[in-house]
């Protein structure tokens, strides 16, 4: 038994020389002031331990008492690196240092035969010192690790840990006495100090795979994050956000990022000018890592900063912060391109808007006197005059389609837009509209108006339901050169109300099919690159037919004609607001005919 | 300034003077116009069918002098008396002293927007005549806006020619006399 227990203290003693060892070498890799302190507090302790179990004498007492109380002194010190001491609380310090050596030196030496209890007592001041020393920094760290990292946290967590049962046992010992003298009681308090061994072990340098452990709590969140960086992230925030993980990440201190032109973008954990400083000078204490970001305009950096509780980067770190740098290279590109596409559609919309209600001042004067030159108010024109003036109503009233078609694009792209919708019969919508583009039908196109016998009802915005069927009459018209016969059906069944506009004209090439509907996609072929157009109107006449839970498809040939189709929900008689059959329609109709159709199309 | 009937009154004849040239300034071609509605104002002969006593006299609020002169011309040829305001200062200042029985409202006003002066119409002259906003804007809101105010309606200017709205003047007067003060 006596045996168990000197191997006991033996090992626990070699286990505190090893840690000292340790973290000295270590501290010899890689210096930092922080570091140091706690390493001279291990060394010491280290120190302490060993020459504990060497034979006792006065001096070799001597020498333990002051390892062992400088351990705890210097262990307070490391939490001065963090969190300096206040001034009177400092010098408190050194005077309970000084006290307690005192006292342990009486301890051994004058003492040494004394009263027990005496002995005990001064044993007491001794330990409380030293429990002072390293509680109130493992206490402060233990609370201040929930603010941290995982990887902080945890190492946090392990030293305080690591100490608190150092003080704990050394209670338990002092204060039990003779009680646990007992073989099997030192061996149990043995095998506990030998315990804290690797914890603190751990804490001052974790292996990779506990760091990966510790890690996992947050890895969901960095996905999440990920995903952020790549998909959703709307603005520049994503460089802040960048920073943020890559702090949270890897544990360290502070991050940062930093653009194509050496400038700071965005920071976390430390302020801007801090981290300019640091980028023109890197390789300080603590240690600065930085991957590239791959940006448009030349290559930026990521920047992490090591802490005193970051584990100096290792191979698997920075090759994780290299993907991850990558995610946000990625998502800071997806962010330019997406403020550049913004602020183009931004200032094509004003531009549309701000043209359009300038024109029509300008068109309402001209229309006006056009219109009084033609009634004769300004005085008899003669023949040509009057035909002048014909033309130019003509054109003026194209220029004033362009401008309403201009502003409803720009509306309708502001989300400005809505509907007055009623009640209505689509064949009196057909009937406008038709009349509305009858002067553009010459004598070589015969419009053909085929409405059913009974009510079409369908509850629309009238006025842009004639604006939708008269643009596809007039493109009818337009694309038919060499005339033909132009019809225009109206047609009810299964909840769908239809509109179908076919010409025999130049028809669409299969290449036109996919751009037909898009703004401005005007299908230019040698026969139709004179015909004028804005390109908006099939753009603006989906839209509005999709606003309407309706929709716009087409058959072509090229050569043969064309074949546009108006769909939109037929109200039935008890049509009420809702009402599911027609609902039903209208889902059908979105969901499935309309594109579908178009798919087949445009194959 | 105010111009009735091509002249400027109960102003200064240098206002009056400026108004004359900025139409010129416009519409060179048309600097006999005003003569002309002299000529024509000087024989009241009102066209509207059945109807008796003074022509309707309809008060625009219109700082664009080409548009506002081309209209005057429609409707003075139609037969209406026109007074045109060019800032709403102006039209509230031409309602203290006459009452037209129509108010053609622009929107975009120097010295304050046409809503505002409507509003203030509201408050200032509560037994205003009907007042049909003519507007470049076309934005539903706007026109919401406008009828919750009260006019009676609301035009946009390039939609419309000089002579449909000239058509739409004795239904305007009438519906403002029979339903009161618009909707408001």
């Amino acid at each position: 038994m006596t045996q168990a227990v000197v191997l006991a203290q033996d090992l626990t003693a070699a286990g505190f020389v090893a840690l000292g060892a340790a973290i000295g070498y270590r501290w010899y890799r890689d210096r930092g002031r922080a570091q140091g302190t706690l390493a001279v507090a291990l060394i010491a302790l280290a120190v302490a331990a060993a020459l504990s179990r060497l034979p006792p004498s006065p001096l070799l007492s001597l020498v333990v008492v002051i390892a062992f109380m400088l351990s705890g002194y210097f262990v307070l010190m490391f939490r001065n690196e963090f969190m300096p001491l206040g001034r009177t609380f400092y010098r408190a310090a050194n005077v309970l240092l000084g006290v307690s050596i005192l006292c342990g030196i009486l301890a051994v030496t004058v003492f040494q035969h004394a009263n027990p209890a005496l002995v005990t007592l001064l044993g007491l001041v001794l330990i409380t010192s030293w429990a002072i020393f390293t509680g109130e920094p493992i206490v402060r760290f233990w609370l201040a690790s929930n603010r941290r990292p995982a990887v902080q946290k945890a190492r946090m967590r392990f030293l305080s840990f690591g100490f608190a049962v150092l003080i704990a046992i050394l209670f338990i010992d002092v204060l039990g006495g003779s009680r646990l003298q007992s073989p099997t009681a030192i061996i149990v308090t043995q095998l506990l100090a030998l315990a804290v061994v690797p914890a603190i072990y751990v804490s001052l340098l974790p292996p990779s795979l506990l760091r990966r452990i510790w890690r996992m709590s947050e890895e969901d969140a960095l996905r999440a994050a990920m995903q952020d960086l790549l998909i959703f992230t709307p603005t520049r925030e994503i460089a802040d956000r960048a920073a943020f993980w890559a702090v949270r990440l890897f544990g360290a201190t502070a991050g940062f990022v930093v653009d194509a032109d050496g400038k700071v973008i965005a920071t976390s954990g430390i302020d801007r000018d801090r981290a300019t400083t640091l980028l023109s000078s890197p390789g300080r204490s603590g240690g600065i890592v930085r991957v590239p970001l791959h940006l448009a305009e030349g290559q930026g950096w990521l920047c992490v900063v090591a802490g005193d509780f970051t584990p100096v980067f290792g191979t698997d770190e920075v090759a994780q912060l290299r993907a991850y740098a990558n995610s946000v290279s990625a998502g800071l590109q997806r962010v330019t391109v997406t403020e550049r596409v913004a602020a183009v559609e931004e200032n094509k919309t004003q531009f549309l808007n701000l043209a359009s209600h300038e024109l029509r001042g300008p068109v309402t004067v001209i229309r006006g006197y056009v219109s009084m030159l033609q009634s004769g108010l300004l005085g008899q024109l003669n023949e040509r005059g009057r035909q002048a003036a014909g033309v130019m109503a003509a054109k003026v009233s194209e220029m004033n389609e362009v401008i309403e078609e201009m502003i409803e694009a720009a509306r309708l792209e502001e989300g400005g837009l809505t509907l007055r919708t009623a009640d209505a019969d689509l064949r009196e919508i057909a009937r406008s509209a038709a009349d509305a583009v009858a002067p553009l039908v010459e004598s070589r196109h015969r419009l053909v108006l085929d409405l059913p016998e009974r009510r079409v009802r369908v509850k629309v915005d009238a006025d842009r339901t004639k604006t939708i069927i008269a643009n596809l009459l007039s493109n009818a018209i337009k694309y038919s050169p060499g005339g033909g016969v132009i019809t225009c059906q109206v047609r009810s069944r299964a909840g769908v109300a239809r509109v179908t506009v076919s010409d025999e004209g130049l028809g669409i090439p299969r290449n036109g099919m996919p751009t037909l509907f898009t703004r401005f996609g005007r299908v230019i072929t040698p026969e139709t690159e004179h015909l004028k157009g804005t390109g908006l109107g099939l753009f603006l006449g989906r839209q509005l037919a999709r606003m309407q839970g309706g929709d716009i498809t087409v058959a072509s040939i090229e050569g043969k004609g064309s074949t546009f189709t108006l769909q939109l929900p037929a109200a039935s008689p008890q049509d009420g607001p809702g009402n599911g059959a027609a609902q039903a329609a209208r889902d059908r109709m979105r969901a499935g005919a309309p594109e579908g159709m178009d798919r087949r199309q445009a194959d | 300034m105010i111009t009735e009937g091509g002249m400027a009154i109960g102003s200064p004849s240098s206002v009056r003077s400026n108004a004359y040239w900025a139409a010129s300034l416009w519409f060179p071609d048309l600097a006999g116009v005003a003569v002309a509605v002299l000529i024509t104002q000087a024989g009241p002969a009102h066209r509207l069918q059945g109807r008796q006593g003074p022509p309707i006299h309809v008060l625009m609020i219109e700082d664009d002098a080409s548009i506002a002169d081309m209209y005057r011309f429609q409707f003075e040829h139609d037969g209406y008396r026109v007074t045109v305001a060019t800032t709403g200062e102006i039209g509230f200042s031409t309602l203290a002293g006459v009452a037209p029985d129509l108010i053609l409202l622009d929107l975009l006003l120097p010295d304050r927007s046409g809503f505002e002066v409507l509003a203030a119409l509201n408050e200032r002259f509560p037994t205003h005549p009907p007042v049909v906003i003519l507007s470049n804007y076309g934005e539903p809101s706007m026109i919401d806006r406008g009828r919750s105010l009260g006019a009676i309606e609301y035009l946009v200017k390039s939609r419309v020619t000089p002579a449909d709205i000239a058509r739409q003047i004795p239904a305007w007067v009438e519906q403002g006399r029979g339903g009161g003060q618009g909707e408001s």
